[in-house]
């Protein structure tokens, strides 16, 4: 069953049951990735949560006015990336949260969840997933080092396997500009990660 | 082709999103320019190192549930369904109004009588006929329901305090028992507590004696009587 086919589930019986349970089919496929990708894209676990329920509420509110069911996908991800901008314009009004204090936070939030990402073949080689962890942490704070509109092009690329039109649809920009984006932002994530001398070491671990 | 034209371009090829033909160019571009290979080799390292940081699980628990409407809605809904015709709607409403004209009317008791050409409306709360029976009520009548409930009040009042009371001993009781039993633990322990004490006194008491003893052959000392 496609997207498409349980949007059209939903609608067709907003209130009964069986759309309620075409919906939850939609929200448990999606949750994963958008969830990952608010992730990657503001840095923090807390708020990857709040935004992904936010997400599906409005989506639950609004999937009647999307016309083209078959655009769903690249219509998530607009409404994920509206809610985060809006988050980040929040935290910048209010100067609370400085660029550190955001990774600060995130590391801190790792902490308090040691257990979130054990991978289960991982689990059973203590040292690999500690380093696992560390170089997952590089990274993240790699991502936010780069500017935003580029950060979201890469993480949309490599992270959620959009093609480039999809993701030039859901940005509402032209190909050519992600194309560019994604260069510089791939060039800038280049170089940070160099600076830290990372790129050698994290090719010793298969990918 | 320049170095700066083929950026965009390698990013297809990076990706796979490429054009056959552009392709045989930007393979052909990349096999005469050194500088442009290694910037793809470095780039398509980046792009798989970031590939490190796995898809983590939401643990969300996310469930929407069926809206439920409020009594209100469901009534309107039924009376007044949204796919229902516009005359339909008329209607339902009018005999909405019409039923709740009637509804405080009857309430307020509204008598319309027609006389001599003329209407007289006269509206109460209270019906005309309670209205004059009312003064006629026998004062012994209601002392008597006054006196009925009264004791009836007094009877509640004194079962409740004896319930209170017998609770109140009760718990008491309890509590005197659980503080009886509680003692009675501690002064055992404390007599046990004791015998140790006095045991180990001794026994202390018996072994600096024979030290002292010891000590007193060894240096062969005979205390003067």
């Amino acid at each position: 069953m496609t997207d498409g086919d349980l949007i059209n589930k939903f609608l067709d019986g907003p209130g009964t049951a069986e759309g309620m349970n075409a919906f939850n089919m939609l929200v448990w496929r999606w949750e994963k990735p958008i969830y990952n990708f608010i992730l990657r894209y503001l840095g923090r676990r807390d708020e990857a949560r709040d935004l992904t329920q936010q997400v599906f509420i409005k989506v639950y509110r609004n999937l009647s006015r999307l016309k083209d069911r078959e655009r769903f996908s690249s219509w998530i991800y607009q409404i994920a990336v509206n809610l985060c901008r809006d988050l980040i314009k929040q935290h910048r009004r209010h100067q609370s949260y400085s660029l550190e204090n955001l990774q600060e936070n995130g590391a801190l939030d790792d902490a308090a969840h040691p257990g979130l990402t054990l991978l289960p073949e991982a689990a059973l080689h203590p040292d690999k997933v500690v380093s696992r962890n560390e170089l997952r942490d590089i990274l993240q704070k790699a991502l936010q080092e780069i500017p935003e509109e580029q950060r979201l092009v890469v993480i949309m690329k490599e992270y959620q396997g959009l093609k480039f039109t999809e993701i030039a649809e859901a940005l509402g920009v032209s190909v050519n500009t992600i194309k560019s984006r994604m260069y510089y932002g791939l060039s800038a994530l280049k170089k940070i990660l160099a600076q830290w001398q990372f790129d050698e070491e994290a090719m010793l671990y298969d990918v | 082709m320049t170095c700066d034209e083929i950026k965009i371009l390698l990013m297809d090829f990076l990706y796979n999103e490429i054009e056959p033909e552009s392709e045989k160019l930007v393979r052909a571009h990349l096999q005469n320019c050194p500088a442009c290979r290694s910037e793809y080799e470095t780039l398509n390292r980046t792009s798989l190192t970031l590939k490190i940081w796995e898809n983590e699980e939401p643990r969300l628990h996310v469930v929407f549930v069926r809206e439920s409407k409020s009594w209100w809605a469901a009534l309107k809904e039924k009376i007044l369904p949204a796919e229902a015709p516009a005359w339909g709607k008329l209607v339902g409403v009018s005999a909405g109004i019409i039923l709740g004209v009637l509804l405080i009317s009857a309430l307020l008791n509204l008598e319309i009588s027609f006389k001599n050409g003329d209407f007289t409306y006269r509206a109460s709360l209270v019906p005309r006929a309670a209205q004059s029976g009312m003064a006629r009520i026998d004062s012994q009548l209601v002392m008597q329901i006054q006196q009925q409930a009264y004791d009836t009040y007094q009877r509640m009042l004194l079962a409740s305090q004896q319930q209170q009371r017998e609770d109140f001993n009760r718990t008491l009781a309890q509590l005197a028992a659980e503080l009886n039993r509680q003692r009675q633990s501690d002064l055992l322990l404390v007599g046990r507590g004791l015998d140790e004490f006095q045991q180990h006194t001794y026994s202390r008491l018996n072994r600096n004696d024979q030290v002292l003893n010891q000590l007193l052959r060894s240096v062969k000392f005979q205390p003067q009587q």
